[in-house]
């Protein structure tokens, strides 16, 4: 089969190909249109920002400071209503309503895969409400400013910023015991991980570089405090503890320093970071993950060896490495051999029923008698399949690969997400406008059910489904269905777009 | 609290009182023999009887479980020394005899240890000492070390494999996320609870023709994504069956009780479950907030995984003597307690087997002690392979037999740990 270059792009970085999208991108050329998205302040996005700013389950979740945050707490402060969680639900509905009608696609999906590279569990309760507050500002100051700069710039911002830093306990480092948490999963997961063959005193010595990193506060992390006495400002919300700083001389790999002042803890701590960003095996292992991300789980040698020097010769930068990702053999060659984990199917699928969030069904609702806060039932669904943004227990983030997401629970899951998304339900359990399929398939009403098939495979898929899936999909659908009706058509569009749904061609990516 | 000796005296006593003539072994000079004597027989499968209806429960601590906190050595000048803030006190914990303390919050087990049905082993781990998640949660849930390559298959479907037999539900497991010890290509359900598993419900679209439409594209498509699909719907239809089954007693609210729960149902159904993966629902990656033994984290999370033990023990009524329960961790934590009542990640950990074939009461495995010369980098030392644990579960848990150990766990040589009858 010849390789349709521009669906295999559009459906690796992008939240899931629709025939509109397709044609676009055809019509523009896909080169030209990679090249626009990797430079995403140039694409028109007024639809996606004119739908989140007229709605309240998302603006909370652009809140930044923790003075902005601050704010919306006092003012919520005896309405009962519970505005940490809502944080956390305002930044993951954000996440997704962006996935699904942002214009800018390749930005988005970076964004995600930043976010699991240095993962960062909300849920984690860690911080009392810090991390709430600051997890919103993690993910415009780190996570979007940097998605598509370069893994040292944006190493820089996550090492100083106080979501990670209340994350990985540096909060509770002190210069006598220095917590090693931070400086384990720096070097493990963030940059050159155990391949370099690094030692426990490495660590150590890392430990006691970061030993007075925090945030806007002292000692306890219940809140930020006015007349921050002993803390040296590294920016306006990152501090060093005097007190608490180890100074001395550190080494670490290949890399030394030495600091006696706080200021020299920042250049030290700068030194280190630039090390690492720019090791061989910290260009591997990004290199691995980018591979594993967007051409198959198993990437092979040559594919990593061969971005992992892209990296080193263009220093990190991330659109270079996406460009020679894309222009790689191993990458055209891949086509159909992801699985969609469960935010890309459910988006994907959303996309192409053109779902939009129904404001009335999530954020901070009305009720008689009062304002009540809802969760948005989108977000509920990626619960249940194990997918929320920014829940990863660990600092790993969620996992790439088949073996894992292929499990029962998944396909349990994914039926019952899938049959609520193409029928009425998606209003009262997913937060959505419905699909309009009068709309979605051909104007030519469909009137067999073997037509119908072909209108929904072509909406859902753009390519027409193998004969043995059309011959499955025809069978069970007639066998539920039977004749077409006007009054039975909708309905028969969304059974057969369930069906469609549960075929190995719907998970393919 | 004013007295935390007076809330326990009484069952510590009885414990304590029943291990008064608990008997020493031999071992080499400074290490602690940890062994006691079963206090009361119960009633364990044969061997014929394990080998058809044997079921072992896992249940996975993930995040690093620290041993030290849930049992510990009672007058330990080091552990104080090296714990100040978080060791359990002296006067606070249950003697389990033999100079073994266990955390207050475990008290909900200690029925399980009279009885004969509990043991604890310490200085447990893999023999790995890498002291990272991911790495460790890797090579214990898969418990294979073949090199650098890790196998691709966990060692519960190594062996479910093993099973003569063959049916849809022989291994499930209940988990917030998929458990890297369920991997396999055999035919297994996972689930995140029993009550979500459950066929679509599109309007007129029967089981029947949906299972239909799942096996026919399945058969002709050869994918993986469609072969798990085929196997889901025959387990769902299984798990259909078992909703009539009502739990016994009533269950805490947490997720590890409910998933406990869900296990028990599976059990007491006669589905032909045999394997049960269950992912503790907590994080005992316990870096900061330990604590003290009445306030901190780590008694909120040894009271939750008591008392739902307990209560599923009580549940399982007269099939708990088919039943094993292991508990396996990443690895322990470091033995000197950080600034923020926390310890980071270390290397051995302790291990609980209970069930109606365990021989229970006693503490197990070489413990060298706390003082520093005895530890590795700062860490308990693992003296035995948690697979010489696993590998006796199977064997007399389950009923495996013995040579398909060398399947399950390759390249390794199992040690007797006489944890089992």
């Amino acid at each position: 089969m010849a390789v349709d270059l521009a669906h295999h792009v559009v459906r690796r970085f992008t939240y899931g190909s629709t025939p509109e999208l397709l044609d676009l991108v055809r019509a523009r050329g896909v080169d030209r249109w990679f090249e626009e998205q990797l430079r995403p302040d140039s694409v028109a996005d007024d639809v996606c920002e004119g739908v989140i700013a007229s709605h309240p389950g998302f603006y909370w979740g652009q809140l930044r400071s923790y003075a902005e945050v601050q704010g919306v707490r006092d003012s919520l402060s005896g309405t009962g209503l519970p505005p940490d969680s809502m944080f956390q639900n305002a930044k993951r509905n954000l996440n997704y309503a962006r996935r699904l009608l942002s214009t800018r696609q390749v930005f988005e999906t970076m964004v995600e895969f930043w976010s699991e590279h240095f993962n960062i569990n909300d849920a984690s309760g860690k911080g009392a409400g810090l991390l709430n507050a600051y997890g919103l500002d993690w993910e415009v100051s780190v996570v979007r400013a940097h998605a598509l700069t370069s893994f040292p710039r944006m190493l820089r911002a996550a090492v100083y910023h106080p979501a990670m830093i209340v994350w990985l306990d540096g909060e509770y480092s002190r210069k006598s015991s220095p917590n090693e948490n931070f400086a384990r999963e720096l070097l493990e997961l963030y940059t050159v991980t155990p391949d370099a063959g690094y030692t426990q005193d490495d660590v150590v010595h890392a430990a006691r570089l970061f030993s007075g990193l925090r945030g806007p506060w002292q000692r306890t992390p219940s809140a930020p405090r006015a007349g921050m006495v002993g803390m040296h400002a590294v920016d306006d919300q990152t501090f060093i503890d005097v007190s608490q700083q180890h100074f001395g001389s550190f080494r670490v790999m290949g890399w030394s320093g030495s600091a006696t002042t706080p200021s020299g803890v920042v250049a030290a701590i700068d030194g280190l970071v630039a090390y690492l960003a720019g090791h061989p095996a910290t260009a591997r292992n990004v290199a691995t993950k980018l591979a594993r991300r967007y051409v198959a789980d198993a990437p092979s040698p040559q594919l990593i060896g061969d971005l992992a020097r892209h990296f080193s010769a263009v220093g990190g930068d991330t659109p270079g490495m996406l460009r020679a990702l894309v222009a790689h053999g191993e990458f055209r060659a891949a086509v159909g051999r992801k699985l969609k984990r469960p935010t890309e199917d459910l988006i994907s699928l959303a996309r192409a029923l053109q779902l939009v969030p129904d404001p009335a069904k999530f954020g901070w609702v009305g009720r008689s008698g009062g304002t009540a806060a809802v969760n948005w039932g989108f977000d509920q669904l990626l619960g249940r399949l194990g997918h929320q943004h920014a829940r990863w227990p660990l600092p790993d983030g969620y996992p790439d690969t088949e073996e894992y997401w292929n499990d029962s629970a998944s396909h349990v899951a994914r039926w019952y997400a899938h049959q609520i998304l193409v029928g009425g339900a998606a209003a009262s359990t997913a937060g959505m406008q419905p699909a309009r399929w009068g709309s979605l398939v051909s104007s030519s009403t469909p009137a067999t059910v073997p037509d119908i098939v072909d209108a929904v495979a072509s909406r859902l898929l753009q390519r027409p489904l193998s004969t043995e899936s059309r011959a499955a999909v025809i069978a069970a659908a007639s066998r539920t269905r039977g004749a077409v009706t006007e009054s039975t058509r909708d309905a028969t569009c969304a059974l057969v777009a369930f069906l469609v749904t549960s075929l190995p061609e719907w998970v393919e990516r | 609290m004013t007295n935390p000796r007076g809330q326990y005296a009484s069952r510590r006593d009885f414990i304590g009182g029943s291990l008064a003539a608990g008997a020493l072994l031999s071992l080499p000079s400074g290490v602690r023999a940890a062994v006691g004597p079963r206090t009361q027989a119960t009633v364990a499968p044969a061997g014929d009887l394990a080998a058809q209806t044997g079921v072992v429960v896992h249940l996975f601590l993930r995040g690093g479980f620290d041993g030290l906190s849930a049992i510990f050595p009672l007058g330990d000048a080091d552990l104080r020394a090296a714990r100040p803030v978080i060791t359990v006190p002296d006067a606070a914990a249950l003697n389990l005899g033999n100079g073994w303390g266990l955390h207050p919050a475990l008290a909900p087990l200690v029925p399980y240890w009279n009885a004969g049905e509990l043991a604890i082993v310490v200085g447990v781990g893999a023999t790995t000492h890498t002291r990272s998640h991911f790495d460790e949660t890797n090579a214990v849930t898969r418990a294979s070390f073949g090199g650098s390559t890790l196998s691709r298959t966990g060692w519960i479907a190594r062996a479910t494999d093993e099973l003569t037999e063959r049916a849809s539900l022989q291994s499930v497991s209940i988990a917030s996320s998929t458990l890297a010890s369920r991997n396999g290509t055999k035919p297994s359900l996972s689930v995140g609870r029993l009550s979500n598993t459950r066929f679509p419900s599109v309007t007129g679209l029967s089981s029947v023709t949906f299972a239909d439409f799942v096996r026919e594209v399945g058969r002709s498509s050869g994918s993986s994504w469609a072969a798990r699909a085929t196997a889901t719907t025959d387990a769902v239809r299984l798990v259909e069956g078992l909703r009539t089954v009502e739990p016994a007693v009533t269950y805490p609210t947490t997720d590890t009780a409910a998933r406990l729960r869900d296990a028990a149902a599976l059990i007491k159904g006669d589905a032909g479950v045999r394997f049960v993966d269950l992912d503790f629902a907590g994080d005992w990656d316990l870096h900061a907030g330990i604590g003290t033994v009445d306030a901190g984290t780590m008694r909120g999370l040894l009271t939750d995984l008591a008392v739902s033990l307990a209560i599923f023990r009580a549940d399982l009524g007269a099939h708990w003597s088919r039943v094993t329960v292991v508990t396996s961790t990443e690895f322990g934590r470091r033995v000197r307690e950080n600034a923020s009542q926390g310890a980071d990640h270390g290397w051995a950990s302790a291990m609980f087997v209970l069930g109606g074939a365990v021989k229970g009461g006693r503490v197990l495995g070489a413990f060298p002690g706390l003082a520093p010369s005895q530890l590795a980098d700062g860490d308990v030392r693992v003296t035995t392979d948690y697979r010489s644990v696993l590998a006796e579960v199977l064997t007399r848990g389950a009923g495996l037999p013995g040579a398909s150990i060398g399947r399950v766990f390759p390249r390794f040589s199992p040690v007797s740990v006489d944890a089992m009858r």
